[in-house]
């Protein structure tokens, strides 16, 4: 029979798709009764709170077996990751700088490359949540610089949520990631715009969204 | 160390995180048409550290009458005062004094220069 999901806040579409037996997002999201989703969500790493899945009936499959031979199936099992990368403001090279993460039931404590990229493989049934702690003076034994990671939490870029979220990744502080339109994030978008040559008028709007987006990478 | 802040990120894509080194950036109208006007100087003065920095109005966006003034490495306690100095021979006056550094980064649409862009 088919069902429907209603996406809830920090849900990942692969989550989704296990939850119903699915072992890859893609089930779920090539599908066509999913045609309309697909077209409103092109990036399926973006989904939003609300958004309407169809869960399709899972259909058994007949395949011919041969006796006295061996029959390979290959299982799709999908990972999921979490990438974050590091950069300072000003350009300034950021290798050698100490990061840990604690993400779910993993911990991984670590030394920055120059490109400041972090990959870490997520395990399936923890939890989308933990912290980054970031050591960026020699010798330090507590944080420079701590952060909560909610992954699964970034809205599309449509929502004013969205963009407070970007926003505040790329070091323009709109403070709460909470989709009101208040005078940190009028700050916060401001600061966006004069940086990237935009009107200043501290209104997210298509121009400030695209180059946003561009600027972010999703 | 700064307070934990909650940062919502993405699964799978590459989440840009961008430190900010301690600064304080004052968005600052100015009047094209002033004789001089790119001669003022903002100075920023932190009295507990014996700091001051001065940074002179000098990078006007032509398409623009906003300034975008940046104080770098900034002392992160104590309080600030911030100082409009004409540089043409008449007295300098406070645009704000004494704000706390927890204060500071709300300083800029409080002013009188951002008042009519403030919506809030």
């Amino acid at each position: 029979m088919t069902q429907q999901h209603t996406v809830a806040q920090g849900e990942t579409l692969l989550r989704i798709a296990k939850q119903y037996g699915y072992q890859t997002s893609k089930a779920l999201y090539n599908h066509p009764s999913n045609a309309e989703f697909k077209a409103l969500r092109p990036d399926p790493n973006l989904i939003y709170p609300g958004d309407k899945i169809t869960i399709p009936p899972k259909k058994e499959k007949f395949i011919p077996l041969r006796t006295n031979s061996i029959n390979s199936f290959v299982v799709q099992n999908e990972k999921e990751y979490f990438r974050l990368q590091v950069s300072y403001d000003d350009g300034d090279d950021v290798a050698g700088k100490r990061v840990v993460l604690n993400i779910g039931s993993q911990t991984i404590d670590t030394v920055l490359q120059s490109d400041g990229l972090i990959e870490v493989e997520l395990n399936n049934n923890d939890a989308l949540t933990g912290t980054v702690d970031l050591y960026l003076n020699e010798g330090e034994t507590t944080p420079t610089k701590s952060f909560n990671v909610q992954i699964g939490n970034l809205d599309p870029i449509e929502t004013l949520s969205g963009v407070q979220g970007r926003c505040n990744m790329l070091g323009f502080d709109c403070g709460t990631v909470d989709g009101v339109m208040g005078k940190k994030t009028r700050i916060g978008v401001k600061e966006f715009q004069y940086e990237h040559d935009l009107d200043i008028d501290g209104i997210p709007g298509p121009k400030t969204k695209a180059k946003l987006q561009q600027v972010f990478g999703s | 160390m700064s307070a934990p802040h909650s940062m919502a990120m993405v699964v799978n894509n590459i989440n840009p995180l961008t430190l900010v080194k301690p600064a304080f950036i004052f968005m600052y109208q100015v009047d094209p048409n002033t004789p001089q006007y790119d001669k003022e100087q903002l100075i920023l003065i932190n009295k507990q550290h014996s700091w001051q920095q001065v940074q002179s109005i000098a990078s006007v966006r032509l398409d623009s009458t906003w300034v975008k003034i940046k104080f770098t490495n900034i002392p992160q306690s104590g309080n600030f005062d911030l100082m409009q100095d004409p540089n043409d021979g008449q007295p300098a006056y406070y645009i704000f004094d004494n704000v706390p550094f927890s204060e500071l980064h709300d300083q800029t649409p409080e002013s009188v220069l951002m008042a009519e862009i403030v919506e809030e």
